[in-house]
């Protein structure tokens, strides 16, 4: 559920920023649907806005064009964590991409879930407890992911990729957070973005969840 | 020269982003200096916030792999164009905002004579000044990514170009871009100058671009 006191600071923001020409904050909207024996019983919307430090640091090598080379972490280091916890870089050329699209079964990129409940943290580089994927006792068989959609309204864009999580496990998940792991060239991961869900899904078992990432630019500052 | 009023409202905007905990707009400042017979003849600073349409579409694609659509340029496409004028999908793996410029005017940071004022469509130097020696040219000398530096919780980095002139007669700086390296070459800022910057025969122009960006929200 969103929560309207953020969402007019949001909007506010947002103003002072077309006022200005600047760039505005990326918007993301997780949105959470669970679908058992062919009926939606669980549909809810929550905005994402806790970007990591891989995040950030990812942001200004990009603009800046400098490395991501440190080996230490934290403030005053422009280093990137694996969710192994190692530091991982590619000097120069830095390439965003993959935030989305995953293959099947990968759980290293994309978006991913967990069971973890720990408040968010910027220096978190891993999901608190990330559900695996297969048809075994605890784990949910992550489905394909990609972009679904780009599209261009209100002079804002909107971009949309989903992912369906099926759970063949033989007993009730519950998911309390989601991530993004971004792929570096495909062959680098990072988590990017981790939120503690407002309200925790309960997945049964036989049930599909599909997790639904919502990343809107609003460019009304220049259209 | 900075504009005090403008600084202000950046320092509130940014007071807004901190508040939300989001990382800020990366903020562009670029130094001017130039030296004629080992003499400091002119010393400025200036904002450059004039992110082109290019860059705004990158940022959007950041880290999703939607596509560009290439099929025209301005509100509600999501393309790119380089600086010949075509589309191009190099785009979708651009370099960053500073690029190793080489010896030459194709890529890094270049400089312009036109002061046609600034427009997020354009996608090259209204008047690039060329490369050599003849008459209203310069000679732009390799640059590369030269530091990068935290402090007061805000990273800093910088790159640095100097372009002599040689060209037997002043030249007048009005205007300033990136061109970043992506396979193609793509105009991602570009600056109107205030004030103009003269360069005389025989002087030479540094160019010092410095992008911040503040992470006091999380650090």
């Amino acid at each position: 559920m969103l929560d309207v006191i953020e969402e007019a600071k949001r909007e506010e923001l947002k103003a002072k920023c077309r006022e200005m020409k600047v760039l505005p904050p990326t918007d993301i909207f997780i949105g959470l649907q669970v679908h058992d024996k062919g009926k939606l019983i669980f549909d809810d919307v929550q905005r994402g806005h806790s970007w990591t430090r891989n995040y950030w640091n990812a942001i200004f090598a990009y603009v800046s064009n400098c490395s991501i080379v440190d080996s230490s972490f934290g403030a005053g280091y422009i280093s990137c964590k694996n969710p192994a916890g190692a530091f991982t870089y590619q000097a120069n050329t830095l390439l965003i991409q993959g935030l989305i699209m995953a293959g099947s079964a990968n759980i290293t990129n994309g978006i991913v879930v967990g069971t973890g409940t720990s408040a968010f943290d910027v220096e978190q580089y891993a999901l608190d407890a990330l559900i695996g994927s297969g048809n075994s006792a605890g784990k949910l068989y992550y489905n394909a992911s990609a972009v679904s959609s780009t599209t261009y309204a209100a002079k804002a864009w909107t971009i949309v990729g989903s992912r369906i999580f099926n759970n063949n496990s033989g007993g009730s998940i519950v998911v309390a957070e989601t991530g993004l792991y971004s792929a570096q060239g495909w062959s680098i991961y990072w988590l990017f973005e981790r939120s503690v869900l407002g309200a925790a899904v309960t997945v049964p078992d036989a049930a599909q969840l599909t997790v639904t990432y919502t990343i809107v630019d609003d460019f009304s500052a220049i259209d | 020269m900075l504009d005090p009023k403008e600084e202000a409202k950046f320092d509130e905007l940014k007071g807004m982003f901190r508040d939300l905990k989001l990382p800020p707009p990366p903020e562009i400042f670029i130094n001017f200096q130039v030296h004629k017979d080992g003499k400091l003849i002119f010393d400025d600073k200036q904002r450059g916030h004039s992110w082109t349409r290019n860059f705004y579409n990158y940022k959007c694609l950041v880290g999703t792999n939607a596509a560009l659509t290439n099929t025209g340029f301005g509100a509600g496409h999501m393309s790119s164009k380089n600086t010949s004028g075509s589309y191009d999908a190099g785009l979708s793996a651009i370099a960053g905002a500073i690029t190793t410029g080489g010896i030459g005017v194709t890529r890094g940071i270049v400089v312009g004579t036109s002061d046609t004022a600034f427009n997020i469509d354009q996608y090259v130097l209204g008047a690039l000044i060329n490369h050599g020696t003849g008459a209203g040219q310069l000679t732009y000398q390799a640059s590369a990514f030269d530091s990068k530096a935290y402090a007061l919780k805000v990273w800093t980095a910088t790159s640095k170009r100097i372009m002599n002139n040689n060209s037997c007669g002043d030249i007048t700086v009005k205007e300033i871009g990136l061109y970043s390296d992506s396979g193609g070459f793509f105009l991602i800022e570009r600056s109107v100058l205030s004030p103009t910057v003269t360069v005389p025969d025989g002087a030479q122009l540094t160019v010092t671009y410095e992008i911040s960006m503040d992470f006091s929200s999380i650090d």
